[in-house]
């Protein structure tokens, strides 16, 4: 082979070399920027998600909401201190006890005046927390309604 | 080799790969412009929704999803949603997992109907399509 043949060869490797170097990464830039693209597409915003998720707190009868012995009648909005337990809330919200769980939503809840705290059973650390809702509510107990406010710290992973 | 043979060769080959680049990149393109897995995500997270928001109210109540839903099957189960068309790989199955107050029960399999229901009664939510007063 001739000294032109094999500089042809050799600027040709190089080219070739840069070339699909530059086309990886054109065709990996492009799916990465679509995928994106998707995903925003679909994206819920967390607070919609928490607080379709959290509603059942305060409105359902089998979770906090007090509900008239006589008439059956749930008072969505009130809560009973009796139910604010550990308990209620294990029935009320339960995420599975494994990975999938952890990266559920999971909630913290604190009645602030009552100074009252309980978390879903994969709540960790305040810090991962990723937002707060505030929920004002009337509060049964002892026989008679306060004011209160319910704060749901919200951790979605 | 022939000089001229070597360039023919590779002139062939360079535009294969710029071909096969553009048909992979547009046939990725057409699939995320034709929004359909876009669009199972988006209902399958709508059902989650709904059912969530079933589970807190003290009532009974039936709700309507307002889009047609005829070109999908769901599957709501007791913690989970699913949406696809028959004959999908698992790949292209959608599902949302969700998780209800103790004693509830989610169930309910629409397939390829346009009007899609949830009916709370009691503790039971349902999946099914609508009736005629419900739309």
């Amino acid at each position: 082979m001739s000294n032109k043949a094999q500089f042809d060869s050799a600027v040709k490797t190089v080219y070739w070399i840069i070339a699909g170097f530059v086309i990886v990464t054109v065709v990996l830039v492009f799916a990465i920027t679509l995928a994106g693209y998707k995903d925003r597409l679909t994206a819920v915003p967390p607070e919609l998600k928490a607080e379709l998720t959290s509603f059942r707190f305060t409105n359902n009868a089998d979770c906090f909401a007090l509900q008239e012995t006589n008439t059956g009648k749930t008072m969505a909005g009130i809560i009973d201190l009796k139910k604010f337990n550990q308990s209620v809330l294990d029935n009320c919200y339960k995420t599975d006890d494994d990975v999938i769980g952890i990266r559920q939503m999971n909630f913290q809840l604190v009645l602030r005046n009552f100074d009252r705290s309980i978390s879903t059973n994969n709540y960790k650390n305040a810090y991962q927390d990723k937002l707060t809702i505030q929920k004002e509510v009337l509060v049964w107990s002892s026989n008679k309604m306060e004011k209160d406010t319910l704060l749901i710290y919200v951790q979605d992973i | 080799m022939n000089k001229k043979g070597a360039s023919i060769i590779l002139m062939i080959f360079e535009v294969i790969v710029v071909i096969s680049v553009i048909v992979l990149s547009s046939s990725y393109a057409k699939s995320l412009a034709e929004k359909d897995s876009t669009l199972r995500l988006t209902e399958a997270n709508d059902i989650r929704f709904m059912v969530n928001a079933l589970a807190s109210i003290p009532g009974d109540a039936v709700v309507h999803y307002p889009e047609n839903t005829s070109d999908y099957t769901f599957v709501l189960g007791q913690d989970r949603v699913a949406v696809f068309k028959l004959g999908d790989s698992e790949n292209n199955k959608v599902e949302i997992k969700f998780f209800l107050p103790a004693g509830y029960q989610a169930f309910g399999i629409i397939e390829g109907k346009p009007y899609l229901c949830l009916e709370k009664s009691g503790k039971n939510i349902n999946l099914r399509e609508c009736l005629e007063g419900e739309l």
